[in-house]
């Protein structure tokens, strides 16, 4: 009776704060959208500096917060900010219960460009972050000479020629590199075909090596359901390969026999069995994050980064 | 001195992938590739597209999975080029992505007499995950607003007519990564624009409930995808020349199995099972 009491208060709260956040969100997007109009000369500047200035102020007081403020700051934030997507996406395009609009239409659904440039603007500072994160910790390496520093030595190297050269050719990629005939966009194609490209392309293939070894000692036939396994790992590799599809290319292309042809198996394999099993997983997969969605969003999770009641 | 056979085993094994590959790359070897329905429907679903629509290749990819989905976005820009499909390149999970595409096409346009703005563009690379797609959908030019010259996208010949996501005729996601279900959710679901599927092996099995339930028009599985691309465009490119590599690794790796197991039941017989060991490094 207690507990149900209870869930009847934390309800009636979220109704109440969701229609108080929808009123302020309508207003606050409304009354924000002039600052995403985009603006030139002397009052773009001043708009960069007047949103640098607000934002270090800002981040200056949360800072100087208790914890519990802090907290309490990211939970508003966060319901806040998935009220927008629900009440745009839940609420019909057009109905009479917007009787404030001239076309009675979902008063949200204009504001969606000016969130979206707003969330941009937000993973951009999350890159940042990262860059100054990462910046810091081979910086310390460095710094302390720990063990394989020369690594640390070997990224920003590397970070600073593409950086320098990625914003260089963004900027003038006809330029000349030190008077000589070579333009700064060569450089940087250089840099991106020749190291880039090869490295990355040398760390993922390295998986394949991994796996062979792999194969070869872990995968081990001891039980009925190991043995199925084999059988459709055979089938599918052998399936999507020209060497498979030769084992049986003396089968008829059509027909019953046809069905017997290594491609086709391996279609069946994948088009059958892992589909229905895909199928399952996935669906497991989205109830959970469903869930998890609205237990970070009403903040009743906790764990990682929520253990602490506010 | 004993012989350290765990040790050795794993430079062998190496060792012999390694060769098996590259004897494979090296000598020129003629595969043939039989044509699988959600390639063939991935092929029709682009010829279908009306010339007022446009197609997004969507380069969702970088350098680690170039050998799989660079031979994809090559045969589907062949393809677009050859058609003459106006198309845009774009991308929102992998930076590179649009570059590793800006080149593949500019490489391609001049034997079809293409030309940049005119009849394909690229859109270069936009953060924001799914709430940027949405806002794409609804509002293309508000959201894309540049190209990777930083020239206005609504400036280009190419760019006529498109505003929303009604106005794209298919989206082609290439990628390793699991984008698919954005673009459903976001995209399918509300505009209903057809969306097809390139991705890498391993990702192909995740994409079947998808393709079985029409939400998306078709799809190429890996390196095998392209390559049976590249046989219904009538040209060997990359994909249809590191197949017979690709079937002498995977017969390795079956025959390494097999070995594995030869040896781990002879062991068992004699009463001295060593078990799996995870341990490969």
């Amino acid at each position: 009776m207690m507990r149900t009491r209870q869930w009847a208060i934390v309800l009636g709260i979220y109704i109440v704060a969701g229609l108080v956040g929808a009123v302020a969100l309508w207003w606050l997007t409304h009354a924000l959208t002039p600052i995403f109009r985009p603006l030139k000369g002397a009052n773009l500047w001043a708009a960069v500096g007047g949103s640098v200035a607000f934002w270090i102020g800002l981040m200056a007081l949360l800072h100087r917060m208790p914890a519990s403020v802090k907290k309490r700051v990211a939970v508003v934030v966060t319901f806040v900010s998935g009220l927008f997507y629900v009440l745009e996406f839940y609420l019909p395009k057009k109905s009479g219960i917007f009787f404030w609009r001239t076309h009675h239409t979902n008063p949200f659904s204009p504001m969606l460009d000016t969130v979206g440039v707003a969330t941009l603007v937000i993973t951009g500072f999350t890159l940042l972050l990262a860059t100054f994160n990462l910046c810091l910790v081979h910086g310390k390496n460095i710094a302390a000479r720990r063990t394989g520093y020369y690594n640390s030595v070997a990224f920003y190297l590397a970070f600073f020629a593409m950086a320098t050269f990625g914003l260089w050719q963004n900027h003038a990629p006809t330029s000349k590199l030190f008077a000589s005939k070579v333009t700064v966009a060569q450089v940087y194609g250089y840099l991106f075909n020749s190291t880039y490209v090869p490295l990355g392309s040398t760390l993922f293939s390295v998986l394949a090596f991994y796996m062979a070894t792999a194969a070869f000692r872990a995968f081990r036939v001891r039980t009925a359901e190991a043995g199925f396994m084999m059988v459709a790992a055979f089938i599918c590799m052998m399936g999507q390969v020209p060497l498979g599809m030769w084992l049986t290319h003396t089968l008829p292309l059509h027909g019953p026999l046809s069905h017997l042809r290594m491609e086709s198996m391996a279609n069946w394999v994948l088009g059958v069995f892992s589909m229905a099993g895909l199928r399952a997983v996935t669906f497991g997969i989205f109830v959970g994050a469903l869930a998890m969605s609205l237990r970070i969003w009403l903040n009743l999770e906790r764990g990682a980064f929520f253990e602490q009641e506010l | 001195m004993k012989l350290d056979w765990q040790f050795w085993s794993r430079r062998l094994i190496w060792l012999a992938l390694a060769i098996a590959t590259a004897v494979f790359l090296l000598v020129k070897v003629h595969a043939r590739m039989y044509v699988s329905r959600p390639a063939l429907d991935l092929y029709r679903a682009v010829e279908a597209v009306p010339p007022d629509k446009i197609i997004v290749i969507s380069c969702n990819w970088e350098m680690g999975t170039y050998g799989e989905n660079g031979p994809q976005t090559e045969a589907l820009i062949r393809q677009c080029l050859k058609l003459g499909k106006r198309f845009a390149i774009f991308g929102w999970t992998w930076p590179p992505g649009p570059m590793l595409g800006q080149q593949i096409a500019e490489r391609l346009q001049r034997p079809y007499h293409r030309r940049y703005g005119r009849d394909w563009v690229n859109w270069g690379f936009n953060t924001g995950g799914s709430p940027m797609i949405r806002g794409w959908a609804k509002n293309i030019p508000g959201t894309i607003k540049e190209d990777i010259f930083h020239k206005p996208i609504m400036s280009y010949p190419v760019m006529k007519g498109v505003n929303t996501a009604r106005d794209v005729g298919l989206i082609i996601d290439i990628t390793p990564s699991n984008t698919l279900i954005t673009w459903i959710e976001f995209v399918y679901g509300i505009y209903r624009t057809p969306i097809g599927y390139a991705c890498t092996g391993v990702m192909a099995p995740e994409a079947f409930p998808y393709y079985d339930a029409h939400q998306i028009v078709g799809v190429l599985k890996g390196l095998a995808g392209a390559a049976e691309y590249e046989q219904l465009l009538g040209y060997r490119g990359d994909a249809l020349k590191r197949m017979p590599a690709q079937s002498s690794a995977h017969a390795l790796i079956i025959a390494l199995i097999v070995l594995g197991n030869v040896i781990y039941l002879r062991a068992r017989r004699r009463g001295q099972a060593p078990g799996a060991r995870l341990t490969t490094t």
